[in-house]
């Protein structure tokens, strides 16, 4: 009996020893990595590695956790799928990685002084992959899509809001293309970066052709995309890659161990933790990801409609002991509403508006008529843990100055329809994705937009952005805008908190891989370096 | 013949309940397909016009007779996570190869494990190997499969190398590699399973050995063996079957956790995120596709114990 019992006892030590391997599997590799991947020596990798030349040629596979939504650049609507598809076509403007506009399939464009005409020439030579001439009916026709301006209508088509002010689109010769508009607008050009395709061509959705730098080679929805060099490309020093294979995985961890097998040169999106289990051979690369993030106030309810109670909130949240909890330091404090990367329009100086001081912030509950706080709910769309974690420490902050926050999940397809467009909540803390140009981070909080969800309504507000809208002097332009930045910060629409940093996990064999302001994975600037980099 | 007749109205019946209660059950969770189609800023005027367009503006009674019409000509529309783009029945059809597969390689494994694991457990009764079969099943029957799943990746995968994670193959490019790596998931779907499977044939087995005709075949002078497999055996099977096809059932329908872990592109991933993109065609055919497997199983054990069981007949 007692051996029975004995042996009972010693196998499930041994079971369990085995259970556990698993674990303390992990646990060594973890550390083995830490030190060879992270830190100093991938840094002086790099400095090396930028002193070696780029070489031609060669296939990589790129990790992403997202199908794509369509292979038709005017109907695709999520980020990742546009990310991808910026590398298969282009407009008649490019946006660069310093966020500038560039000329990509129009050699030159002219703005008339009013601002009522925009006049492209055409770059020549350019081809689309399947070795036919752009002409200007090509580029009529994809303005004239984007713009919802072809008869009969694609309702499936998403429409660009923006290319509503266009009047008239039509060819002046075989290379100029005039766009006349109905009213001035200066800031119409970020929104020509719309895809240019080839005119009445109906494969589109699966059997993509457009003058980027990849040709479309195939695609398996759930398991990847291939994209091939274009030889044709009229930039002659790029794409340095022969293929490029986006894989297409159902999540973060999935990617991370398919990176871990070697299988992945590049994963984007990598997470706090993912960072410090880095394999060797590759190192980690980090920029701003260009989003808004902030615990967003419906500004029209109780107690909400008193400035002082969003002061208060504003002054009880401390941003950098957020970014230090959630993201270990990696994130940019932010004051207002508007995308650091468009640098020349950012005012970085409200950042200090509302330093953390709780104190000051119990005071104004006071003056406001809350002496004991009081209670209310965060909605946070529960496919986020970014954000779920980041409410959760501010919950923990909100108690120091007596506020009692609830968090509470929702899903993203309902958050989309109840809190987005039906503006059902109290607060939610979410990050609001840059847009291509800057004004449109101010035009969400005019009192008549669609897309105000905070419910924010100040006519002065209103009367600015309309002197934006046909302002054509740059300076002026700014000035506005930063006015417009400071107001949105001093009524405390929102506690805006951070930018915060993207990570990818890049092979060490590789270099020119490159952050955008936008959503982009730019493969044409990514290459091998040469082969005696590895000798040393 | 009329059993037959009677089963098959069960089912057809069933089939409309169900697409029935899926087509309301999305009228009562919230979220729009069309805001998922066209974008959070769309306007109100393009919303309309996409509703208009899908046939999403009219009353749920004419949506459904809609609907069913085409689906009675096998024509179930277009994926709307995929821009209309796609046909649900091709989306469908290639992600449930990949189910089917699957399902195929961990029932085998199940059943080629556990009924020699659960003969000989209830033949060694009380003995070490039975203690020993009966540990290791308790703890596996109580380790999640998607647990499984990634304790199986870290060590073959990660460790030993004998598999790439998350490196899927298509059957189309490399049928034997496709083989090889289906293994690993069939395996972590499988095990739980199987210890279910052991500890419920060992007590059917244990309970049959203590009936009276076991005793008078012993009296008669037959071996041990031959009543087991003559005689206790085939009435044991009987509970174990209807098992069995719950778990058929269950394991056709989309492993959706494991296929996460291992990346496979099957029917329970396309489930996953057609649900949060509201993608209604999809999952509409999806959930008539399990309701009518489990109906299918049903009809087919229903058959096999008549087969076995000729009392069954009889009622």
């Amino acid at each position: 009996m007692l051996i029975r019992k004995l042996t009972k006892v010693l196998l499930l030590i041994s079971v369990f020893t085995i259970a556990l391997y698993g674990c303390s599997g992990r646990k060594e590799d973890t550390n083995k990595s830490m030190t060879p991947a992270n830190g100093k020596l991938s840094f002086t990798e790099l400095t090396k590695a930028a002193q070696s030349e780029p070489t031609y040629g060669g296939s990589i596979t790129v990790g992403i956790t997202q199908d794509l939504d369509g292979l038709d650049p005017h109907k695709a609507l999520s980020a990742g799928t546009k990310e991808v598809l910026f590398n298969i076509f282009e407009g008649l403007v490019k946006l660069d990685y310093d966020g500038n506009l560039v000329p990509a399939v129009a050699e030159s464009y002219h703005i008339s002084e009013d601002g009522m005409v925009y006049t492209f020439t055409l770059r020549e030579g350019v081809r689309f992959h399947d070795g036919s001439l752009v002409t200007a009916d090509d580029i009529v026709y994809s303005i004239k899509r984007c713009a919802d301006m072809l008869t009969p209508k694609d309702p499936t088509v998403i429409v660009e809001s923006a290319l509503s002010v266009i009047s008239d689109v039509g060819s002046t010769s075989e290379r100029t293309i005039e766009i006349r508009l109905k009213q001035a607008e200066t800031e119409l050009l970020p929104y020509l970066t719309c895809s240019i395709v080839p005119k009445d061509y109906d494969k589109l959705d699966t059997k993509p052709i457009g003058t980027g730098p990849f040709k479309f080679l195939s695609y398996t929805p759930l398991q990847s995309i291939v994209l091939e060099r274009n030889d044709q490309y009229y930039m002659e020093d790029t794409p340095y890659l022969d293929q490029v294979t986006f894989k297409i995985f159902s999540n973060t961890d999935t990617a991370f161990m398919d990176l871990q097998g070697g299988n992945l040169d590049i994963l984007p999106y990598i997470t706090d933790s993912q960072v410090s289990q880095l394999p060797k051979g590759y190192h980690m690369e980090s920029g701003a990801m260009n989003l808004i993030q902030g615990l967003f106030i419906n500004n029209k309810v109780e107690p909400f409609d008193n400035k002082l109670v969003r002061q208060a909130l504003c002054y009880a949240v401390d941003r950098q002991a957020v970014i230090d909890m959630v993201a270990g330091g990696r994130g940019n404090v932010i004051g207002t509403n508007m995308y650091p990367g468009f640098k020349k329009y950012y005012d970085e100086s409200l950042v200090n508006v509302y330093p953390y001081n709780p104190e000051k912030s119990k005071k104004l509950l006071k003056e406001a008529g809350y002496p004991n706080g009081f209670k209310f709910t965060i909605k946070v769309p529960s496919n986020y843990q970014y954000h779920i974690d980041t409410a959760q420490v501010i919950v923990e902050q909100l108690k120091q100055v007596g506020i009692t926050a609830q968090i509470q999940l929702i899903e993203w397809s309902s958050w989309k329809s109840d809190v987005y467009r039906g503006r059902n909540y109290e607060t939610t803390l979410v990050g609001l994705a840059a847009e291509l140009a800057p004004r449109q981070a101010l035009a969400r909080f005019r009192s008549y937009a669609d897309n105000n969800f905070m419910n924010y309504i100040n006519p002065e507000f209103d009367a600015l952005y309309k002197q934006g809208e046909i302002e054509g002097v740059e300076e002026k332009k700014i000035q506005l805008y930063k006015q417009m930045q400071a107001m949105l910060t001093n009524d405390a629409v929102a506690v805006f908190i951070q930018d915060p940093y993207q990570m990818t996990a890049v092979s060490d064999d590789l270099g020119g891989y490159t952050y955008y302001p936008i959503y982009v994975q730019d493969m044409s600037l990514v290459y091998y370096y040469k082969q005696e980099f590895e000798s040393d | 013949m009329k059993y037959t007749f009677k089963k098959c109205i069960v089912f057809i019946i069933s089939l409309f309940l169900t697409s029935f209660l899926t087509f309301t059950a999305f009228e009562v969770i919230p979220g729009d397909s069309a805001l998922s189609a066209l974008g959070m800023d769309a306007s109100k005027e393009h919303l309309e016009e996409y509703r208009k367009a899908m046939g999403l503006d009219k009353s749920l009674p004419i949506r459904y007779i809609n609907w069913l019409k085409g689906a009675i000509k096998g024509d179930f529309g277009y994926s709307s996570s995929y821009q209309m783009q796609m046909k649900v029945s091709t989306l469908i059809k290639n992600r449930l190869i990949v189910t089917l597969w699957l399902a195929i390689l961990s029932f085998l494994i199940i059943v080629l494990v556990s009924i020699p694991l659960g003969i000989l457990s209830a033949r060694k009764k009380n003995g070490i190997l039975d203690d020993l079969i009966t540990l290791v099943t308790q703890i596996f029957m109580s380790v999640p499969s998607f647990f499984l799943a990634m304790i199986i990746t870290l060590i073959f995968g990660i460790t030993l190398k004998w598999f790439r994670p998350g490196d899927y193959i298509s059957p189309e490019d490399n049928f034997g590699g496709f083989l090889r790596f289906m293994m690993y998931p069939a395996i972590a779907v499988a095990i739980p399973k199987i210890a279910m499977m052991v500890k419920f044939l060992r007590s059917s087995l244990l309970r049959e050995m203590e009936l009276d005709y076991v005793r008078t075949a012993k009296s008669k002078g037959m071996t041990k063996i031959s009543i087991l497999f003559g005689h206790i055996l085939k009435n044991a099977l009987i509970p174990v079957i209807t098992f069995l096809a719950m778990v058929l059932a269950d394991i056709l329908a989309g492993a959706i956790l494991v296929e996460q872990v291992f990346n496979l592109p099957g029917l329970g991933r396309l489930l996953v995120t057609s649900i949060a993109n509201r993608d209604y065609a999809v999952v509409h055919v999806i959930v008539l596709y399990i309701a009518s497997l489990v109906i299918i199983i049903n009809f087919i054990v229903d058959l096999i114990y008549q087969w076995i069981d000729p009392r069954v007949r009889r009622d």
